[in-house]
This record gives C-alpha cells, structure tokens and sequence, in this order.
C-alpha cells in the first residue's frame, strides 16, 4: 500500500531528519489498511514509543532523561503480562507532539542505564498496549533473540531451541504473531521488531 | 557520482526513457526521481571529498546542464536541494557557487535560473520578516538569518552578477539598519544589530571569487565607510544576563562591537587576511558569461512595519533569536590555562566570528538530525584554506610541544572551536534555543565519533567549568550539571574524581560551598540516571564515597521530625527504612489500624466508603490520642504517607492512587478546621520526608498532588525554602530547585497569570538574603564577597566555615534572584516598582539594595 507523504522523495533539507517513522513503522503501516491514518496520528500524536530498555531501568530514570526534552504529562512502562514486571519498553506521553517528536529526534540512540535505546513515534496510547505479547509475557523481540542479555532477563530462548535441529519451535516471528492473546486487537501491536535475522535449523 | 554514470549509461540505451511497465511487480522508480535520488546527496557533499572536489563540480554542472530544461521534478529537487544546503550548511555556500557558476558557463539560462531563484527566496524571506502568522517549526533560524546566508552566497555569485546590483542589496540592508537605529537613539534596536552585523559580516565574500576587482574594491570601501559614518554602535551592559556573577574569567566580547573593525581588517593589506582564510577556487571556475541581473529590485520592509517585529522576541526563529540580547563572545577554552597560546580563534578577528557564526547556524538548522551536526562541525577545516587548524585531534601536551618548537604554527583546534560554540548554545542567557537534550546528546555524539580526540576537550570544559562554580550564575550551575551527568552517563560515568579530592576534604563539612553542593548534587543525580548503582560507586574514589548517602536531610533530623509528632513515645531511628511506611512497623501501638488504612487504599475507588477512614481515625485518637502532639496534623500525615506508601513502586503508581483518592482526601481533609496553607505544608512534608532518600521521588510527587489541586505552588515553594538552622534546602539541592522551577515555568505558561507565587518568592528569598546580612554583621557599605580559597591562602577553612558558608549562602541567595527575575522576566516586569519598594525596605545593606535596584531596573531590556 503506498504511504501518500511517507514514500515521497524530499529535497527540501539538506540532510535526512531524524523525526520520521521508523522502517518497522513503516512496514507495519503498509501491511495495516488504516496504516497511512495511524503514520499521520503517529506525527501529531504527543507520545513516542522507547525501546531496548533494561528491565531494571525504572520510571525515575526515565523521567530524569526524558524531561530534558519537554514536559512529561505520563511515563507508562510496558509490563510482563504475566508476572506485571517491567519488560523492556516504555511509552512516554508528553504534553505537546512537538516535544514528543523533539525526544525521537535528540534521544534516539543514547545511553540510558548503558544501553542504547530506540525511540519511535506512536499514534498515541491505549489500554492493553503496556504488556508484552511474546508468548512468555514478556517482548516478542526478546523470544527472537539467540544472545545472553543480563539486563532483559537473560537467555529467552532455551537451549534446546538454540540447538535443536527440529521445526517444532515457536520462535519464528509469524508464527508468534499468531498467538492468540486476549483483548489484544491485532492492529496495535507494536512491541516487537520484526527481524529477519537467520535462525539455524529453520527454512 | 554514481549517479551521473548511470544516466550516462541510461542515455546509451535507447528507448529506454519511454519503457512503462504494464504491470509492475513492485513500484519502479521513474528515471528522473532515480538520476535525482542518485544526484542530490551528491550535492548535498559537496566538497566533504577534497580529493573528488574537482571531479564533482565537472560532472554535476554538466549533468545539471543537459537535465535543468527537461523535466520540472528534476528542476524542483535541484533548487530545494541547491537551496537546502546554502542555507542549513553554510560551509558549502563556496562550492555550490562554483557549481552554479559552472553551470551558468554551460548554460547561461540555467545560470540564470537559479538565480532567479535564489533572489526569489531573498524576497519572500524579506516578506516574511513582518508576518506574525509566519509558522515556525525547530529548525526555523529566522527570516534576518536566511537573508544574511541568501546574500552571502549571491555575494559568492560576484562573477556572474552586475556589481551594482550585488552592492545595491547591501546598501539597501545598511540603511535600513541605520534607520532601525536611529528609530530610538537612546535604546539598543535588537534587528538593527542583527542586520548590521549580518550584512558586513557577508561582505568579505564578494571577495571569494574576484579578490582583484578594482571596481569592486572601490564600491565596498564606500559602503563601509558608509556604515561606519551613519551606524552608531551602542553600548549596552545588562548583568541579569551575565554568566558570571563576579570574577569573569575572561572579559566578553560583543558582536556589534567588533563586527567593523573585523570586516575591516580582513579586508586590508591586501587582503591578505582574507587569502588565508578562504581557499582558493578561481582554478576551477570556468570563464563566465555577461554577467546577469536581477529581475527585480529588492523589496525590504519598511521601517515603520518593523518597528513591532525589531525587538526579535516573537520566537521566530532561533538565531534571530539570540538578538534579543546583545551577542556576545562566550569563552571555556581560555589560552592562559594551558600555555600562551589560543586554540580557538578568537572573536576579534574576521575567522573567528564567522566560524562561529557558521557553526550556530549549522547546529540551529540542522537540530533535526544531530548525527550530521556532529560530522558537520567538527570538519568544517574541508571548506576552508588548509593550515587554518592544527591536525584534528592534536593533544595539549604536543600543541604545547608543536607552539615551543615553531611558534607561528597554528594552535588553533576545530574541535576546540565547535564545542565552545555548542557550549555557547547550551549556556545561552536568557533563554536557550533548542530543548537541552538536543545539545547535550550532540555532545554526546561527537564524542562517540572519535572518544579519543573529543574525551579531553570535555575534560577541559569540565574543569573549567569547575574552577569558576563559584562565580557561575545558578541557572548555569544547573545545565552543567545537567550536561556533565549525561555525558557521563553515556561513558560509564568514568570521570577523574581524584582531581578534587582536595576540594572534598577543605570542604566536605559545608553546606553551602559552590563546588561540594556541586559535586553532591551530580553524585546524585549519577544514581538517579543508573539502575547498577555499583557503576557510579566505582567510579568515586573513597573521598566521595560518603556523597553516595541520597538522603534529602539527614537522619537525626528525619527522626526529629517522627519524634515531633508523639509525646511519651520514642521514636526508634532503626525503623526508619527507605522507602516504608515508618508508621506500619509493628512494634507501632496502632500499626494495626494502619493497615486497615492501607488495605483501604488498595481497594477500587468504587467499592469503598469515606467514613470508613474517618472511623479508623477516630479509633485512632480515642485509643491512641494520649500520645499524640497534634492529632490534625498527624492525621494529614498519615494518610498522605500511607498513600505514597502504597504508590512506592513508581512514580505512575504513586499518581494512580493519588488521584483515586484525592477526593475522599479532599473531604477529609476539609472538616479540619485549619488554614489551608498550613494543611499544603503538611501534606508536602509528608510527601518530602517519605521519600527522604530520593528527593527527585518527593517532589515528583508533589507534582502529582499539585496537579490535583490538593497543595498550591506557592506552597510548594513555601516549603522549599524553610530554613532551618540556616541550612535551606532549597538553595542547594537540585531535586528542590528544579522543582522550584518547573513550577514557576508552570505557572509563567498558565493562561490565567497571576504573579502573586512569582511576587512570593521574590520576597521569600529577599527575606533570606536581608537574614544573612544580619547574621554575617557586615557594615552597612562593605561588599559580601566569599573569598578565593586556593592552595596560597591563609584562611583557616574549619575554623571560618560558619562565616564562610554564611558568605556562600548569600551569594547563591543573590544568584536565585538573578536567575529567576531573569527567566521570569516578563512577570516581574510588571510589578518591578512593587519590588522595588519590597528591597528598599527590608535591605538595608547598601551594595546588595543597588544591585537588586539594577536587576529590576534592567527588567524592562529582556
């Protein structure tokens, strides 16, 4: 599906900006018959996703980071679903977009608790949207990820799915996406990043 | 290039302009936006390859030539992008002309188009000075800016256009700043400056390509001393607006001050100066055609239509901006710090200003993407003569070396010159251009793209910094603070702590000093920005281990302050933890009810009754009531702590409960029979000691109360500035005093403005300093100075503290004045003969009255 604004070539800087939707965004709105309306919220909307925290980064930090972009009217941390822990994501809700938009643009790609962080506009936030959809609870993206990260909990995927040579695993982003998970609409998933890295022993 | 072969190869292949796919798989890309994609970064380049310079101006003009009159996307995306880079990279100004003057050789109606195109945009920027409605977004530096890189680079465009319409636009800028100035003899004309030094500061580049033009000579010398006989620079000296408070370590330079004489001498001699400076490009520009016109003459708005626009405090764009005060030089890397030898060029000479002003404009216009303003600054040696800057990255220790053995060698460093020109930015005074996070993390990139060369110019700024804490305005104090824990934290907080050891030790017992409330405060907020505490522990030498205790106020006064409430019960200071409810401790006579007050709390705001916590109340004081001081006040205690207790986990949390319960609190609250200020005060200290071990918590909270209505910010204030025996929080901790200034920021954007909170404070800490005063019996003329303690002093530190502390106490006292009548100015503005009044009658000091007298009489320039 094109993306009127968001597929055009510009010419009128003399540099790519930095407060623009994210590829994943991108791709997701593509694939999303409302995607090109949710974009244009997501460029006027006062809240920005953040991600690649560490679970143990809390609101505090947050804010303390956050604020020196623009008034924080809400910080909302995404949340284990299961054991309501946090699990690596945050929405931050600022009072104008125009802040919003300024926090993608300066603190994408900081450190925060050491960890770079990913920043990316969102539509806007609601209810459900702060828990994980992996199908352990936590972020899809952490099942997909073979390495050992101590600040998100470690190994996720378990040796034997490391190693195994079988097709019975879950790991592949399509079929977790499949998971059926209550009160969740599927057009406003967002968590997880859609990686196409090679997973060994799968087709 | 790649781009410019693959038309080439395009063009070999027949028919291939007229291929339209029937059905196509995936969208193609129709060749005109594929040879743009392919051509524009190139120009957007341009010149960041000395090597491929020569190359890309052959094949780009000549690519431009056979393209510009084919297709109108191809015209379009060259202009924008042509445009783009003249005015958000000003560096590459020189190599877009020469590309534009090669293609006017090639072709002379394309030359001429883009001419015309860059005259147009002149135009509507003129136009667009005197429109209020004019939208601003982040990136927007101002119509007066865009017109001064506009003509700089029509100036670069001398070759191919009438002389006597090039100086016409400037004699047309110098009489209406003259005429601007001369608006209000008396009074500094903010636009009037910004055009007079923007203008002349463009006329050494009219010069770039015609160094020898005899006739142009003349024409410039005329407008000079034209200028020079009609503009009557003026001298302007506001204090609020100082960086320092006293001792400046080095004496600031106005722009409008040293812009003539600069212009001036890069122009004599020959212009030898000038030769120095810019490179040499007349090899590679080809023979021009007639020279061509403009189409018009240039409509400048009136004198009278400006008038309203002259202050430049509309907001409409960030480098217009900074006019609004008068410019001037700001300094950190300062030449007697390292050896007798400056590595950034100073403002005083025709270079220095115009790197400086090229690198604000680049960090202002390109705000939307810092990655490239990182790149961009710290490599903007490409674009001018080589020889100009040492080698990147050169260290102190072999320019000292370089300077000993050769002392005409340069020893200036480009990343000395872009980060105190960022630092410029982020210590801007009064008011900052961008969000603090854009400079910060820019810092912060430029460090990450070369740690080794950049790591040791922070370091310097950092000492710096330091060593003047004593002198630096409070404002100030704050964002370096600010900025030192966020560089830090993206470097594993690693910084040379032994370096102040010293400091520590004379120190270390004061609660006032500049530099021990520094160092606290960063200790602090270090924790504060990491979940590892070990990260920041090991970091410290054992020195400052004991600023790792986060307390707001020390143990034996939180537990003074348990004590205070009961009689005939002692209060066991080993139950007060961290971040628990003290009252809920079972060896508590009622923690009982307690959790019956929290098992309230936790239940949904549907299924619960007011009375119920009015009766545990009233068990309360029935069965408990004998030891209890003040039962009204320990009740608004409680259920405020047992509130914040249950929200423990975060600040959401914390708000969640807070607002479920605010109106049973509410209701609670007002069958007391109690002033209302006095209630607020209670609630916030209940707040502020529960969360005595993160202060940041507590006033974040407070937020939350405030925001409900329940606490006033005149009493938040109230309670930041207690003070208790001379020990006032409010003054040196940050979490307390940025609270203090979110909440007038607040209150100063707030539609319904009323300035009795901002009259308040002004009062509060009037009162403060007019105490100090009092308790350091100082005669009535004798100036409060604190001291300079270094190593050769005789002052006996431990035996002076309580004086000296006193001392240290009135100057931040006098500096939160300064800072907040400054930022705050347009509230105080309005009542300033008011507040006059107020000093006059309770300073009696008279160095004290006539400085805060200046402050306010100095109101009305801001």
């Amino acid at each position: 599906m094109s993306l009127a604004e968001f597929d055009e070539i510009k010419y009128d800087h003399s540099t790519t900006r930095l407060d623009v939707p994210s590829n994943y965004l991108i791709r997701k709105a593509r694939r999303n018959p409302h995607g090109l309306e949710d974009l244009r919220k997501s460029m006027k909307s006062a809240t920005i996703y953040v991600g690649n925290l560490s679970f143990y980064t809390s609101e505090e930090q947050i804010y303390e980071l956050f604020s020196k972009c623009g008034t924080i009217k809400r910080i909302i941390m995404g949340l284990d679903r299961f054991k309501f822990t946090p699990c690596g994501f945050c929405f931050v809700i600022y009072s104008t977009p125009e802040e919003a938009l300024n926090a993608v643009k300066y603190l994408s790609d900081t450190k925060l608790d050491d960890r770079n962080i990913t920043l990316d506009l969102d539509p806007g936030f609601e209810d459900g949207r702060q828990f994980g959809r992996g199908k352990s609870g936590g972020q899809v993206s952490d099942e997909l990820r073979f390495e050992f990260d101590a600040s998100r909990g470690g190994f996720s995927v378990p040796l034997v799915d490391r190693i195994g040579v079988n097709n019975s695993h879950n790991f592949g982003a399509r079929r977790v996406r499949d998971t059926y998970i209550p009160g969740q609409d599927d057009a406003f998933e967002d968590e997880e990043e859609e990686l196409d890295t090679y997973i060994p022993g799968q087709d | 290039m790649s781009g410019v072969k693959r038309r080439h190869d395009f063009d070999d292949d027949d028919g291939y302009r007229d291929y339209r796919p029937r059905m196509p798989k995936r969208q193609r890309i129709p060749p005109v936006v594929q040879l743009c994609k392919e051509m524009m970064p190139d120009i957007r380049t341009i010149g960041e390859s000395v090597k491929a310079f020569e190359e890309d101006i052959k094949f780009l003009s000549e690519a431009i030539v056979n393209e510009f009159g084919n297709e109108k996307y191809f015209r379009t995306a060259l202009l924008s992008t042509l445009y783009a880079v003249v005015v958000e990279q000003p560096q590459k100004q020189p190599a877009i002309a020469l590309l534009t003057m090669a293609v006017n050789s090639g072709s002379p109606t394309t030359g001429k188009s883009i001419l015309n195109f860059f005259f147009t945009k002149l135009q509507e920027w003129a136009d667009h000075s005197i429109d209020d409605s004019f939208e601003v977004t982040s990136n927007e530096t101002g119509a007066w800016n865009k017109i001064k890189l506009l003509l700089r680079f029509l100036s670069l465009l001398s070759p191919m256009v009438l002389q006597d319409e090039l100086i016409l636009l400037y004699k047309k800028l110098f009489e209406l700043s003259v005429e601007l100035n001369n608006l209000h003899p008396e009074k500094r004309n903010p636009l009037s400056e910004a055009i007079y030094t923007n203008t002349l500061l463009d006329i050494p580049y009219l010069f770039f390509f015609e160094r020898t033009n005899e006739s142009l000579r003349e024409n410039v010398a005329e407008l000079i001393s034209y200028v020079e006989t009609q503009y009557q620079v003026k001298q302007t000296n506001i204090s609020l607006i100082k960086e320092y408070n006293k001792n400046p370590p080095y004496e600031a330079v106005q722009w409008i001050q040293a812009v003539l004489p600069n212009v001036k001498r890069v122009l004599a001699d020959n212009m030898q100066q000038l030769s120095e400076l810019f490179p040499d490009y007349d090899h590679l520009l080809p023979e021009q055609p007639e020279s061509q016109g403009f189409n018009d003459p240039l409509n400048l708005p009136t004198v009278t239509q400006l008038e309203s626009f002259s202050g430049l405090d509309k907001g409409l764009g960030s480098v217009d901006g900074m006019w609004k005060t008068p410019r001037h030089s700001f300094r950190v890397y300062l030449p007697n710090s390292i050896g007798e030898f400056e590595t950034v060029i100073p403002l005083t000479t025709y270079a220095g200003m115009l790197f400086d002003d090229i690198i604000i404009d680049i960090v202002e216009s390109v705000e939307f993407n810092r990655k490239e303003v990182a790149r961009q600054v710290i490599t903007l040696d490409l674009f001018f003569k080589p020889g100009i800057f040492t080698e990147p990255g050169q260290s102190i220790a072999q320019l000292v070396a370089l300077h000993e053995e050769n002392p005409i060698i340069s020893t200036f460093k480009i990343e000395d010159l872009a980060i105190e020109n960022i630092l410029s930015l982020i210590f801007k005074l009064p008011t900052v251009s961008q969000s603090f996070a854009y400079f910060y993390t820019l810092l912060v990139e430029i460090c990450q793209n070369s740690p080794k060369a950049i790591a040791p110019v922070f370091g310097r700024a950092f000492r710096f910094f330091y060593n003047n804490l004593d002198s630096l305005d409070l404002e100030l104090k704050l964002r370096y603070l600010d900025w030192f824990s966020i560089q830090v934290s993206n470097f594993n907080f690693s910084w040379k702590w032994n370096e102040w050891e010293d400091d520590s030790m004379k120190f270390g017992e004061s609660f006032y000093n500049p530099k021990v409330t520094f160092m606290r405060n960063l200790i602090r907020k270090e924790l504060r920005l990491t979940s590892n505490r070990p990260d920041v522990e090991d970091s410290l030498t054992d020195e400052f281990k004991k600023y790792l205790d986060s307390s707001f106020i020390p143990k034996d006064q939180l537990l003074q302050y348990y004590q205070s409430f009961f009689k005939d019960f002692q209060v066991d200071p080993e139950l007060l933890r961290d971040n628990d409810l003290y009252f809920r401790q079972d060896c508590f006579p009622f923690h009982e009810k307690v959790q019956r007050l929290l098992d309230y709390f936790h239940k949904q705001p549907l299924d619960r009754n007011v009375n119920e916590i009015e009766s545990i109340l009233k068990e309360l004081q029935a069965d408990h009531g004998e030891i209890i001081v003040d039962f009204n006040r320990f009740a608004v205690t409680l259920l405020t702590q047992t509130l914040v207790y249950c929200g423990n986990r975060s600040i959401s949390h914390a708000n969640k409960y807070i607002s479920d319960s605010r109106n049973e609190l509410e209701e609670l609250f007002s069958k007391m029979e109690l002033a209302q200020d006095l209630k607020e005060l209670w609630i916030i200290e209940a707040v502020i000691r529960y969360w005595n071990c993160n202060s940041q918590n507590g006033f974040l909270i407070i937020d939350t109360f405030k925001n409900g209505d329940m606490v006033s910010i005149k009493s938040v204030l109230n309670f930041s500035f207690l003070d208790v025996n001379d020990k006032n929080w409010g003054l040196v901790d940050a979490t307390s005093i940025e609270s203090t200034i979110r909440n007038l920021t607040e209150l100063s954007l707030r539609k319904d403005i009323s300035v009795e909170t901002f009259e308040f404070i002004f009062e509060r800490l009037v009162s403060i300093v007019g105490d100090v005063i009092t308790k350091l019996e100082v005669s009535l003329e004798e100036e409060i100075v604190a001291p300079d303690i270094d190593e050769g002093s005789m002052i006996d530190v431990s035996a002076e503290l309580p004086r000296l502390d006193l001392t240290w106490k009135y100057e931040i006292s006098m500096s939160f004045i300064k800072s907040i009548l400054r930022k705050y100015s347009d509230e105080y503005l309005s009542m300033s003969e008011r507040l006059k009044t107020v000093t006059d009658s309770n300073i009696s000091h008279a160095p004290t009255r006539t400085l805060l007298q200046q402050w306010l009489t100095e109101l009305e320039q801001l």
